[in-house]
């Protein structure tokens, strides 16, 4: 029957679950789905990591390549992430160049890059003006269930803990170039940001990690960027009106979160040293 | 969003009009618009209205490797973006035939014929020069973009103004405004292009063409003229079966209006460098605040064939104003009769009963009266 | 209940509800003559108060070939808009139970790029909210914004834009709608709607949009690194300086009106 009542009136199949403070796949309002994260899983790649939020999975490679750096900043390196939606992970996306969902994923992650500084940009600079690193944030979403600048985000952050960099020697005169590829030093990351994802149904409804059936029937999302402190991003592109209170609310979930898949990426990091 | 589609009726009606020597707006059949040009508060930066039709012109400019067969060139890159905003059915993404159509025309005029002088960009030969960017929005599309793109593109490369560079042993220091003046680009002539709509087989011409007028002529055609009376781009769109003198007559028409125009542009360029040079405000911010950027201002509906009537008409005229709002909401100013693609028809009749009122003795509308009501 | 009861309780309501309407009433009064002096006078003085904005002008319908058209000035940022529709959709943007809303953000220069399209999203989806689109199913709303000038808070201003060119081209809004961009100096300091140059000495700037009714936040934006306590601050500073805004608009549709 339910299944029925979820076809001909998907809101009021919400609503009504929303009213007991429960969602349709058992959840609490502020329960997250289960996560993993699982990091070097691409032997091949710089650094890698793959990232499950519930049903949804994002797998992150990254390359590193020898670059000129811009005239305007020539002491710094890049960082370029790269967001792809293939229609493998939802019917919603079509093959071909990247749509709009996917740009604005990959502005969103490049404007936290920015905005956190977690890579030291410099650190990527090998000659100034001569040479630096680029590293290419390349994120591939498996499976599109909601929450996908979540695992974005988390996917991106355990991918560059992973990097580790060949020692590069430039003689500036010759402008010879010599990498050393056994000589690896590790990337360092100044802070650990982390996305955490709400769905506002209405005022009183805001649902944790919403799944894509949550998403497509809530008037819109908030994606909080956090470190645990600071804040990196409070991103609400429209969707339903929201009092202070509730916003403090989410930034205060949305804190403890990122602590939590903090200590999940440096669970996982250790795993693999040992 | 498709292009709405004029109807026959405002075809017939327009083509009428046409061979009768009057035009829809009441201009004459060698009138032009009233062509105003702003200046905004960044170097490079215009806004161009003929009429109601209105583009937006920015210079910008960034240092690049120059082409393998040119090294000692700088780059002129000229691009018009048929914003949505002009019209309906713009799209942005695709390039549509027109906007292909505008640039090469602007690229023909401008480009072609060496305006900028593109030596003077270069600062190392085969390593560094100046890539000039030329963009142009289309902000309002009523009628003869391509003149309106051409007098925003001059007005914009000749108030465009780049950093000074220097070459040190260093490399190359950039200096911002404030430390060094910015310089000039180097203008050689002053090239825009004038259009011409032809009706009947070249009987009837007319100057600055409106939307509609554009749509329904048998062919456009545009000259590229600078300020010295030479000419720099010929392009005939559309084909019509008229003789060579309408070439000559279009030219000497073209040649005396680049003069007025280019004299427009230098005044109001000199108007902005003394601003500039005092400090006083200027740019949009200003233009709004004393509304010459303002539509409300000018008549949004004005009733074509209405200046041909003796006063006492047009004071009726004026009352019907207040009362033929519809006309207005429906579309405004010469476009009332065809913005409403739905409604044309309806339109039209609309249009034609305010105007019968009061001209059924001037003019003899008789024969559309009755294709009004046929249709 | 015995009638006098009754009686005295009416009185008793009906003297809060005139006591509460007049404190509305000569709030408003402040914030519109704040606002008019802000914007008559015109100049930009640099000891700005807390929470007033810089000077504002609007001019509606200065387009004919859109729907809705509006320029609104914010200091010196520039923004030019335009609303076309409900108009005809295409099949495969086809929503049956709404109308499908696209947003255009053009730059001046260059071509648009993926950042546009990040401040399209927060504007489309910010108009969304805002319009009652299902009042128009099977069609298209297309709003488009034009950069003209930018000296800092772009997309609060072209938000702003954006819900005078839906005013003015009647699409049925639930409520309006003004954004406010308020920047965090190193200090955390707050510094409400700043220009391009008190911009750069900034760590952070957030850009909030605010509903006209209960003042709750439709959209926020930020950019760079800043502290909890500083988010709410700043959100409770622009909040209060959206009423110059919502007050402007009000002030904007008296005037249009009478022209009309």
């Amino acid at each position: 029957m339910s299944v029925h009542i979820k076809t001909i009136h998907p809101m009021k199949y919400m609503r009504d679950f929303l009213a007991r403070n429960i969602r349709p796949d058992g959840r609490k309002l502020s329960e997250v789905r289960p996560t993993a994260i699982n990091v070097g899983s691409i032997s091949t790649a710089d650094g890698s990591a793959l990232v499950k939020i519930g049903n949804t999975v994002v797998i992150c490679g990254i390359k590193a390549e020898l670059t000129v750096p811009n005239a305007e900043n020539p002491n710094e390196g890049f960082v370029i992430p790269n967001v792809e939606l293939p229609p493998l992970c939802s019917p919603q996306f079509k093959s071909g160049p990247p749509g709009e969902t996917a740009q604005v994923s990959s502005q969103f992650l490049a404007d936290i890059l920015v905005n956190s500084k977690c890579v030291d940009l410099q650190s990527l600079c090998i000659m100034p003006d001569k040479l630096a690193w680029v590293l290419y944030c390349d994120l591939i979403c498996l499976d599109h269930d909601g929450s996908v600048l979540d695992a974005c985000v988390a996917a991106l952050v355990s991918a560059l803990c992973t990097v580790t960099l060949p020692e590069v020697k430039f003689d500036a005169i010759t402008k010879n170039k010599t990498v050393e590829l056994e000589k690896r030093r590790p990337l360092t990351l100044t802070c650990f940001p982390f996305a955490s994802t709400f769905a506002t149904f209405d005022e009183n409804s805001i649902l944790a990690d919403p799944s894509e059936e949550e998403e497509s029937l809530c008037s819109g999302t908030i994606s909080i960027v956090t470190s645990g402190d600071s804040l990196y991003s409070v991103h609400k592109p429209g969707g339903c009106q929201l009092s202070e209170n509730r916003l403090s609310e989410c930034i205060s979930k949305a804190q403890k979160r990122s602590l939590t898949l903090r200590g999940m990426v440096e669970k996982s990091m250790e795993s693999i040293k040992s | 969003m498709k292009e709405p589609i004029i109807s026959n009726c405002e075809k017939a009606f327009l083509l009428e009009a046409i061979s009768e020597s009057r035009r829809l707006d009441g201009r004459g059949m060698f009138d032009y618009r009233d062509l105003s040009i702003r200046f905004g508060k960044d170097y490079g930066c215009c806004e161009v209205s003929m009429g109601q039709t209105r583009v937006l012109g920015q210079v910008s400019c960034e240092i690049q490797q120059p082409k393998a067969t040119r090294p000692n060139e700088g780059l002129l890159h000229i691009n018009v973006g048929l914003s949505p905003m002009g019209a309906p059915h713009f799209e942005t993404g695709r390039q549509s035939i027109s906007s292909i159509q505008l640039n090469r025309l602007l690229e023909k005029c401008i480009k072609d014929s060496k305006c900028i002088d593109l030596e003077s960009l270069c600062i190392v030969a085969e390593e560094k020069v100046w890539c000039i960017r030329l963009d142009l929005n289309i902000l309002n599309h009523e009628g003869n973009l391509i003149d309106c793109a051409s007098v925003a593109a001059l007005a914009a490369l000749s108030h465009f103004r780049r950093p000074d560079v220097e070459l040190t042993s260093e490399g190359l220091i950039i200096y911002e405004a404030a430390v060094k003046e910015p310089i000039p680009l180097g203008i050689k002539h002053t090239p825009i292009c004038v259009s011409f709509a032809i009706f009947n087989k070249g009987k009837n011409i007319v100057v600055d063409p409106s939307e509609l007028e554009e749509r329904v002529a048998e062919a456009e055609f545009t000259l590229g003229v600078n300020g010295y009376k030479e000419l720099c781009g010929v392009h005939l769109s559309g084909s019509t079966q008229s003789g060579p003198t309408i070439v000559r007559q279009c030219a000497n028409k073209a040649l005396k209006r680049a003069v007025s125009v280019v004299a427009l542009i230098k005044e109001t360029l000199a108007k902005d460098s003394e601003l500039r040079g005092s400090n006083t405000e200027r740019g949009f911010v200003e233009c709004v605040r004393q509304g010459t950027i303002t539509s409300h201002g000018t008549p949004k509906i004005c009733l074509p064939i209405k200046h041909k009537l003796p006063v006492e008409t047009m004071e009726t005229n004026h009352e019907d104003e207040s009362s033929c709002d519809e006309v207005e909401v429906i579309g405004s100013g010469t476009v009332e009769l065809k913005n409403s693609s739905v409604l044309a028809t309806d339109t039209a009749e609309q249009v034609m009963e305010v105007e019968e009122k009061p001209k059924v003795e001037e003019i003899a509308l008789s024969d559309d009266e009755d294709e009004v009501q046929i249709l | 209940m015995p009638r006098p009861l009754l009686h005295s309780l009416l009185s008793l309501i009906l003297n809060q509800l005139t006591r509460v309407l007049h404190a509305v009433c000569s709030v408003y009064k402040q914030n519109f003559l704040a606002m008019n002096s802000n914007s008559s006078n015109g100049t930009h003085s640099d000891d700005k108060e807390e929470c007033s904005v810089r000077p504002i002008l609007c001019e509606l319908g200065v387009i004919t070939r859109p729907d809705g058209s509006a320029i609104l000035t914010q200091g010196h940022t520039v923004v030019m808009s335009a609303v076309y529709g409900p108009s005809e959709v295409r099949m495969q943007r086809l929503q049956v139970d709404r109308a499908y809303v696209e947003t255009v953000f053009r730059p001046k220069a260059g071509v648009p790029n993926t950042s546009d399209r990040l401040r399209e999203t927060i504007i489309r989806d910010t108009c969304e909210t805002a319009m009652i689109a299902t009042l128009y199913p099977r069609t298209t709303i297309s709003v488009i914004l034009q950069e003209m000038e930018d000296s800092g808070g772009l997309l609060a201003c072209s938000i702003n834009a954006s819900c005078l060119a839906l005013m003015d081209s009647g699409v049925s809004m639930k409520f309006l709608f003004a954004a406010v961009t308020c920047g965090v100096t190193e200090d955390d300091l707050i510094i409400v709607d700043p220009d391009a140059d008190k911009l750069k000495e900034c760590k952070a700037s957030l850009t909030f949009a605010f509903d006209s009714i209960n003042k709750n936040v439709i959209a926020s934006y930020t950019s760079g690194t800043f502290p909890v306590q500083t988010y709410n601050n700043g959100l409770e500073k622009c909040r209060q300086a959206s009423d110059f805004l919502f007050d402007f608009y009000r002030d904007i549709v008296r005037k249009y009106a009478s022209t009309l």
